[in-house]
Formats: structure tokens, sequence, C-alpha cells
């Protein structure tokens, strides 16, 4: 590249004006992109994000870990990329055939289910980030349990099928309802008491009895996306499920 | 002669596109800005071959990153950059990119990026330094 400053000309190899990455985040940004690059066409875009959910395994295992909170063996990393990774999770969701390749990995169900209540049970969590502001956007917990919920309601909504003026869940959609239904609120291995499953910490936060939960984010809170997720839990798809 | 012209400037205008104009008198200008940057590169970078961008951010070349970046996330209205993200795709930009997450259990970044990269730590003193040396 040749630049022309005033009228000086200096040749100067393109590539030696770059500098490093700063933080492996920016590639979990970049897989967002192209997971929901529309103008690939569904066909490309549901081939794609079938690649991305295939071969994340490592990058799951890790970010799935709230409890050892390390991506490439730093916890700046691990805090840099917790918000992209929740949105990566929702953008694959969006394809119904990639939903139950995400399911199939350990963690991704509970840290869905689980960053809702960071808020509260998790304020190790939330000190621990402290440092690392820079690095993670405003309001970063808030927009985590945004795209969490709303991921779940793609997942539970992926599994959901319609008859005759109802709907209804059966099969693997049945185990999958019971399954986030009854996940703990806070990792087992960070507190092996924790008896509260999802179902009934959704019902306390619509009772409103804590405030620092999913209630921080404003638009998550009473939005679609938390009365769909009662529905699809506790609606009249789910009593089969439930009763059985 | 008007046809004769025409064709010299387009010749002239097909030999400049590797050139880009900085305005005189920044000689202290830091050329780590990303800013700077990104517009310097944006200007040439659909003229790289989608194997060597994708090579690029297999290296960790942040600016090249970011690029790909941005350009993916306002790819949905324009032909061109939607063109242009198939044949990144093609190229082999979302295995790489996977293959660069792989490695984040066993080894830490700095590695990553020191065993594949192309670091230049001293890139910005060296341009800076031939800046400063031109004024």
């Amino acid at each position: 590249m040749r630049l022309v400053i005033g009228n000086k000309v200096i040749n100067y190899p393109e590539e030696k004006m770059e500098s490093v990455v700063d933080e492996p985040g920016v590639w979990v940004v970049l897989l967002i992109n192209v997971a929901g690059s529309l103008g690939l066409g569904n066909k490309r875009l549901d081939e794609v994000r079938m690649q991305i959910a295939c071969d994340m395994a490592p990058l799951v295992n890790c970010m799935c870990d709230d409890v050892k909170r390390e991506l490439f063996q730093s916890k700046q990393y691990w805090f840099g990329a917790i918000r992209p990774f929740v949105q990566l999770v929702y953008s694959l969701a969006e394809s119904d055939n990639t939903v139950p390749v995400l399911m199939g990995y350990d963690g991704v169900r509970e840290l869905m289910v689980q960053s809702l209540f960071w808020g509260v049970h998790r304020q190790d969590i939330i000190a621990e980030a402290e440092p690392f502001k820079e690095v993670m956007q405003p309001d970063a917990f808030a927009f985590i349990a945004d795209y969490a919920g709303a991921a779940l309601v793609r997942v539970l909504k992926s599994y959901e099928k319609e008859g005759e003026n109802k709907f209804y869940f059966e099969g693997k959609g049945k185990e999958l309802n019971i399954s986030i239904g009854t996940t703990p609120i806070t990792n087992r291995a960070y507190d092996p008491s924790c008896g509260s499953i999802f179902i009934s910490g959704l019902v306390s936060l619509l009772k409103g009895d804590n405030t620092n939960d999913i209630l921080t984010s404003p638009k998550f809170f009473n939005k679609k996306d938390t009365r769909t997720l009662v529905t699809l839990l506790t609606g009249k798809a789910s009593r089969s499920s439930w009763c059985i | 002669m008007p046809p004769k012209k025409k064709r010299g400037r387009k010749k002239q205008q097909k030999q400049n596109t590797n050139i880009v104009s900085l305005p005189a008198g920044t000689a202290g200008i830091n050329l780590c800005d990303r800013d700077l940057q990104a517009r310097v590169f944006k200007k040439n970078m659909k003229d790289v071959p989608p194997e060597e961008v994708v090579e690029r951010v297999r290296k960790g070349m942040g600016l090249s990153t970011h690029i790909i970046c941005d350009l993916l996330a306002t790819s949905g209205g324009n032909n061109t950059h939607q063109k242009y993200l198939l044949r990144l795709i093609d190229a082999g930009l979302i295995s790489t990119v996977l293959a660069l997450l792989q490695r984040c259990e066993s080894e830490t970044f700095d590695h990553v990026i020191e065993t594949d990269g192309y670091v230049y730590k001293y890139t910005r003193d060296m341009l800076n330094k031939i800046l400063v040396t031109l004024f």
C-alpha cells in the first residue's frame, strides 16, 4: 500500500499496519454476525448455524462453567465473551435443526436458566465482573438475561406442536420441557444445597420477590418473552408433560 | 481528444486503488487509531482475495477481523457485501474461527496468537518513526 501524506509517498506493507486481535470475544461476535446474516438465504443459513453448533464444544465447555469462569485460561476473556456467547446461542436457536445439538451440550440449558438469576444468587459473579467492566458492555447482565430468556423461548417453541386448536409437547419436547422447568436456578457445583428449580424461580420473579433478578432487565420483565416462557412451561401445552 | 483523456483518467484511477491519501501535516498521527486504520483498510478490503482475508483472521490480525465483523453486521441490505460474505464463507471463514476457538480449553490466548499469529509489536513505533522522519 502506498500512503500519500501531503506530497510524500510511503510504500508500506498493509499487513504491518495491523495489530493483533485484542480479545477472543471478537471471534464469537464474528460467529454471531455470520449466524444472523439473513442475506445468506434460509438453506445456507441453516447449514452455517449447524456447522457452528456442531463445532463449538470446547467453547461451550469453557463458557458454561460459571464456577471456574475461564476462557483461554483467563477470567477477563470469559467475562468479555459471556454476553456474545449467550447471544450466539440465541442466534443459533433460531434454526429448529440446531436446537437439539445445542441442548445436547452439557451446561447450555443450565447456563440459559441460571444466568437469569445471577443478580440474586451469584453475587460472586457480579463482584468478580467489577474489574472487567471495560471488556463487558454496560448492562451486560441485563442483556445476558434478555438473550438467555429469549433463547429458552426459542428452544421450547421449536418443540411445540400445534394440533386442533391447541398446542402441545410430545416425545423429546416433553422431556426437554420438564428438564428446563426443573433445572436448578443455581449451579449445583457452586451451591449443592440449592433446591429451587426454574419453574418456581419464575413464579417468585413474577411475584416480585427478587428485585435484582431478571427484573433488572427492563426489556425482559413484563414483556412478551417472560409471559411466553411462563405459558410454555406452565400453560395448557405443558400440562400433559407435567402430569405423567 | 476527449476519448484519449477518458482512457487516461480511467487508467489512472485503476492504478490509484491502492493509494490512500492522508491529510498533510499528519506527522504526529497515531496510526494505531482504529478508526483511521479501518478507513484505510476498508477502502481496499474488497480487492483482497477472500482466502487472504481468512488467512489474516487465522493469524489473529486485529483490524481485518474487526472489519470482517463490521462487514458481516452490515451485509443485510448490501448485495456486494453479501456476495463477498459468501466468498468468505466458501474460503473457510467459519471453520477458521471455530478452529481458533477450539483451542480455548487447553491454551492461552497469547499462545494461540503467538504460534499462529502475525504480530508486529513494533509496528506503531516503526511507522510513527517513518512519519516523524518525513516531517
